[in-house]
């Protein structure tokens, strides 16, 4: 092959990746397209998406929306309604698997009417330690005026989080920064990049944190749970809201058409010591406790539909799907009303 | 070493590289030389690729090929020691291969049999690919002693035709007759040959990390739990599982014949469309083609065939199938499974003898049509013992399709990708292949010339496709095991 011809040849190569990148990006703004996140610079969460942006996800559900003027996904922009309840969560609440208007915090403004307005400030990877460094932030800027919801789907922490979040050391969840920040806006490298991390996931040997599967909670576990829900109590009781903490467990099924209640990945009976021990803090520090259990087995008993998964997902595994945040948000209606009846 | 992993990448990339450089030496020393270079190094690279994850089975893989290099010389001498060669040549693989894959099953078995615990299992890990390559073996000793093939004086080539990478682990089980000829020719990499090669690899990596291995999401969870699930959602899964296996096999097959030719050598096509067969004789003409041509030459046919009146036909064909469903893996339902072809395929023989059907008998469209899809479910009821853990776990599937159960409704849409996929690859081979007025079995696959744009604009949106929906699993190629 002579020198001209190969260059002539590369060329044609080069157009070609050129075209079919520019075709993919297409395909991946609709595929799986999450706007890229950076630093929340007012605390009140680790970090927030870019605001009024596009979303698609058909990797997990098949949904598709755009985030708010403050960068979460909410039906309606900060600001055009005072806020009555705050909802803190992680991916599981963030939402970007169902349509917005799905979600718990949609659904429950739906319930109330014009009673409550429902906020919800939820991102991936928070937990209860994030929620409550991130807490006086929170309270501060959005002020809701009844009541801060927390959705937590394991009772079990890792230690260090616990502590460095009780000691004001517990590190900013990262987020891209510049070139990389920019390369996310690309749609297909994102999809790329969130490919590779699945590869990279399958190759490292998985670790488990919390418990060390004793049936008993540990003293480190409850000094830690017990600090992490002094400090919801104060601030709670000085920014004037009432605390909730709803928990949400996935279920798997059992040939015998039985499902099993799993806290992630253990089995809820298993750590049943250290379940008894977070409701009784809870208790102790005046939060309500919203165990999800039983209606999501209700729910399947009636049904035969899990609250978690989607139809390209296994059934029962991954993030809240339209039903699982509907009972959800059920659930704390009547919770809410039945507080607001006895009050 | 998985065809799907990054390491394979890194790894025929390296191959690649060498046996391009190689063509250079072409110019400075003979070409038996340089053919001899190449061989050795192949030769190298396969026992690498072998030993990748365990190194030891290398040495279980070399026993094997001296003993092979050793009797089938001895044979082809055609002297006294002819048959004690002949039969170490063919019982040595077969012990092997008894030892490492059913000794357990068969003690366990007896065992159960008796009621009794047994105690003298041994603790052994089924080497990967053994199936394959002790077939390789054996029928090499056989063409020898047949006359078919002459032995090989250069225990590099025979080597290399036991362990040549690209089908030692999952196949396609390759003659000796079809591939130690290729070893005597100038066959390298050329432009000509990845531009075929990358297109096909390319296409069966797609089969298996796109469709074959999101579908085993499905598959898995539904076979698990089969009674949790509705009979809708049952039936979905068994659809679904058919479609697994069939690109999971056939897209590791692709990888193997696009890596090979890539590399200059041609492996012959493995399936061909098998789901469009009218009967089970035409599947097993077109599902792992190498397997079944393999057991028909050196079992069915040794076993007398059709040679010695109906009843041994038929009771040939049940043994034939048996053992290949034996060979697939050790357990009793995959014995079930072979049984149940073995009696699909005596059925069709007695019904083509009632009928009185001549051979090439083609039949008109809607019966054509009725005996598709009437195969395509026999195919599948069969698939369930082939997929399922055990007799009870069948069960369980079967029940759940047949008593309408209620239950979990899942409708996976990869279900239905997966069929999108299939119907758009066989109407585009039949197209082409009815505009190039050839016959739908000469080649299934379509090439984009990749010396135009638009050619090359194709193939790497296909890459970049296949790169976004891949599914990272930790699924081996579900041939892996046998």
């Amino acid at each position: 092959m002579k020198f001209r011809q190969i260059i002539l040849w590369m060329m044609k190569a080069f157009v070609a990746v050129v075209i079919s990148f520019a075709i993919m990006c297409g395909f991946s703004f609709f595929y799986d397209n999450v706007p890229a996140h950076f630093d929340n610079l007012n605390n009140s969460t680790d970090y927030k998406y870019e605001s009024n942006k596009f979303y698609s996800k058909a990797t997990e559900g098949i949904a598709f929306g755009h985030t708010n003027n403050d960068g979460f996904n909410n039906e309606l922009d900060l600001g055009e309604k005072d806020i009555d309840i705050l909802l803190m969560g992680s991916s599981q609440e963030e939402a970007f698997n169902v349509k917005t208007s799905e979600s718990t915090a949609a659904q429950l403004n739906r319930l109330f009417g014009n009673n409550y307005y429902t906020y919800s400030i939820a991102h991936s990877s928070q937990t209860l330690p994030y929620f409550v460094r991130n807490l006086e932030s929170a309270l501060k800027t959005y002020k809701p005026k009844s009541y801060v919801l927390f959705e937590v789907q394991s009772i079990l922490i890792t230690p260090e989080i616990a502590q460095n979040a009780l000691n004001n050391t517990l590190e900013r969840l990262s987020s891209a920064k510049g070139i990389a920040a920019d390369l996310q806006k690309v749609p297909y490298l994102k999809v790329l990049y969130h490919q590779f991390n699945d590869y990279k996931a399958l190759k490292a040997t998985p670790t488990v944190a919390g418990s060390d599967n004793t049936n008993t909670a540990t003293d480190e576990y409850t000094q830690n749970i017990d600090g992490l829900m002094q400090k919801i109590e104060e601030l709670c009781a000085k920014y004037n809201v009432t605390p909730i903490i709803y928990y949400q467990p996935h279920l798997s099924l059992n040939n015998d058409k039985t499902v099993n209640v799993l806290n992630i990945d253990t089995p809820l009976n298993e750590i049943s010591g250290f379940y008894n021990s977070y409701v009784s803090l809870c208790q102790k520090h005046n939060i309500i406790f919203v165990d999800m259990t039983d209606d999501f087995l209700k729910n399947y008993n009636e049904k035969q539909i899990l609250p978690h998964g989607y139809c390209n997902t296994k059934v029962g595994v991954g993030h809240l799907n339209a039903e699982g945040h509907r009972i959800i948000a059920e659930r704390l209606y009547a919770t809410i009303e039945e507080k607001a009846v006895t009050r | 070493m998985s065809f799907s992993s990054l390491e394979y990448i890194i790894f025929f990339g390296i191959v690649l590289v060498v046996m391009a450089i190689s063509n250079a030496l072409k110019s400075k020393c003979k070409i038996e030389t340089v053919q001899q270079i190449r061989h050795v190094f192949l030769l190298i690279m396969s026992y690498i690729f072998y030993g990748w994850a365990d190194m030891k089975f290398c040495f279980l893989m070399l026993a094997l090929t001296i003993v092979s290099y050793v009797t089938s010389l001895i044979v082809a001498k055609r002297d006294k020691y002819e048959k004690a060669a002949t039969v170490l040549g063919v019982v040595t693989p077969l012990v092997i291969l008894g030892i490492f894959k059913y000794f357990n099953f068969f003690v366990d078995s007896f065992a159960q049999l008796l009621h009794t615990s047994s105690s003298v299992t041994l603790s052994l890990v089924l080497p990967v690919g053994i199936s394959f390559y002790t077939f390789q073996s054996l029928s090499y000793t056989i063409d020898v002693k047949r006359g078919k093939i002459e032995a090989q004086k250069d225990f590099i080539n025979l080597a290399l035709y036991i362990s040549f990478f690209p089908q030692l682990v999952a196949g396609p089980i390759v003659k000796a007759e079809d591939f130690i000829p290729q070893l005597h020719e100038d066959r390298s990499v050329s432009l000509k040959n990845l531009e075929k090669g990358l297109q096909i690899f390319v296409l069966g990596l797609f089969k298996k990390i796109v469709i074959a291995d999101r579908l085993s999401i499905f598959v898995d969870e539904v076979f698990e739990t089969p009674s949790a699930f509705s009979a809708l959602t049952v039936v979905l899964a068994v659809i679904s599982y058919s479609i697994q296996i069939y690109f999971d096999f056939s897209g590791y097959s692709d990888m193997a014949i696009g890596s090979a030719k890539c590399l200059g050598f041609d492996l012959r096509r493995n399936f061909n469309f098998p789901y469009i067969s009218k009967n089970v004789s035409e599947f097993w003409k077109r599902w792992h083609i190498s397997l079944s041509s393999w057991l028909m030459e050196y079992l069915y046919i040794p076993l007398g065939g059709n040679r010695k009146g109906v009843a041994r036909t038929y009771i040939n064909l049940v043994i034939t199938m048996l053992l290949g469903g034996l060979w697939h893996g050790a357990s009793w339902t995959f014995v079930a499974w072979g049984l149940f072809h073995g009696i699909g395929l005596c059925v069709h023989k007695l019904y083509k003898k009632i009928r009185k059907l001549p051979k090439d008998y083609k039949g008109s469209t809607i019966p054509n049509i009725i005996s598709t899809v009437c195969t395509y479910i026999f195919v599948c009821f069969g698939w369930i013992f082939f997929r399922a853990e055990s007799f009870a776990n069948a069960w369980d599937v079967f029940r759940a399709m047949f008593t309408l159960q209620g239950g979990v409704q899942h409708y996976y849409i990869w279900t239905f990708v997966a069929i999108a996929v299939v119907i758009v690859r066989f109407v585009s081979v039949t197209l082409r292949n009815k505009k190039a007025n050839e016959a739908l079995t000469t080649d299934s696959y379509i090439y984009l010339p990749l010396d135009k744009t638009w050619g090359l604009t194709l193939f790497s949106l296909f890459i970049m496709l296949t790169a976004a929906l891949a599914y990272f699993s930790s699924n081996p190629f579900i041939y892996f095991r046998f």
